[in-house]
């Protein structure tokens, strides 16, 4: 199940005609019409690509298109929720960090590769920016954090407890590539995996 | 790094956009509503989601009471949808300077989704969490 994200100059899709067909996005309020295929028919496949401006006013579609594709039952709707609070805490970030330029002409582009099957749910986030590699960020010590008030790094602290992997990859020249997955069922211990890099 | 996506083709030209989604700019509405209580406590009162786009509104409406010398605040949080670490992030800055002026900031009736990000991130052991008003004000 896949679909390009078509060209949207013309014909102006929303983000859940990016992600198509329909199913409900749980407990986060959802736009009519979310959903992915698979959930349509029964199958946890699901696949959906968005592309978006490096803006955050498009972070509340890029997580209704992972409620999306999440509708289709893989994981429990606290779970799911979770899911796309990882990923806005990704995009959020790249959103923050990456575009650093005001050249004129930059395109300032995220792209989102949402795909789901039976055993797991995984999300490819690629941008132009500039290189950020989240495993370099140390460890939060959260308690310690709260305590001095310190905001930053919280939301990578999230999306460390939140997904089983994280792995990242910097093109020199093309692109930044941040892979997560969270699996349906750990395969041992508490499901996390080695984090990675090439 | 060996990439699922490409092996299926759809990705094997590099980054090269094909496409771009022009979203429909369907963004929730985001509201702060303020309220004189007793004691002195003022009640911020939000609406909507709290993320990475939202959240410099609230910290200016925070900093904006912090100018008026009010640092007993109680956040209402019933109809708040969502939260990320952008809009946790708010009260933790807010926090420690509420104190120094002998204040607080007490977070009032999360929405499970947002009880669910403030038991991850920790912070039900540094906010005073309460289930209602009169809770609220009591912690003053």
């Amino acid at each position: 199940m896949s679909r390009r994200s078509p060209s949207g100059a013309q014909t102006r899709p929303s983000a859940a005609g990016a992600a198509s067909g329909s199913g409900s996005a749980g407990s986060l309020p959802a736009a009519p019409g979310r959903g992915v295929p698979g959930a349509a028919n029964g199958s946890k496949d699901a696949r959906v690509e968005l592309i978006v401006p490096s803006d955050t006013t498009y972070l509340s579609e890029v997580r209704q298109a992972v409620l999306g594709v999440l509708s289709n039952g893989l994981f429990e709707q606290v779970q799911a929720n979770l899911i796309a609070l990882a990923i806005d805490e990704a995009v959020a970030n790249i959103m923050e960090h990456a575009y650093t330029s005001s050249r004129a002409g930059d395109r300032k582009d995220i792209e989102i590769i949402l795909k789901s099957d039976a055993t797991r749910f995984e999300v490819l986030i690629r941008d132009r920016g500039a290189a950020f590699d989240p495993r370099a960020v140390p460890e939060v010590n959260v308690k310690e954090h709260l305590r001095q008030g310190r905001k930053g790094g919280l939301g990578i602290f999230l999306m460390r407890k939140i997904m089983d992997e994280i792995n990242y990859s910097f093109k020199q020249g093309v692109h930044n590539e941040l892979q997560m997955i969270k699996y349906a069922a750990p395969a041992g211990g508490d499901g996390k995996r080695c984090v990675r890099s090439s | 790094m060996l990439c699922v996506l490409c092996a299926e083709g759809f990705l094997n030209d590099g980054f090269e956009l094909k496409g771009r989604v022009e979203l429909d700019m369907a963004l929730e509405e985001f509201k702060i509503e303020k309220e004189s209580a007793d004691k002195g406590v003022m009640i911020v009162r939000l609406t909507g989601y709290l993320d990475a786009h939202t959240f410099e509104r609230l910290e200016e409406a925070i900093a904006e009471l912090f100018g008026q010398q009010r640092y007993k605040i109680v956040v209402d949080l019933s109809h708040v949808e969502y939260i990320s670490s952008a809009g946790a992030g708010v009260f933790i800055g807010a926090l420690s300077e509420a104190h120094e002026h002998k204040g607080n900031i007490v977070l009032m009736n999360p929405t499970p989704n947002v009880r669910e990000v403030f038991d991850l991130l920790g912070l039900t052991q540094i906010f005073q969490v309460v289930d209602d008003k009169s809770a609220a004000l009591a912690v003053f």
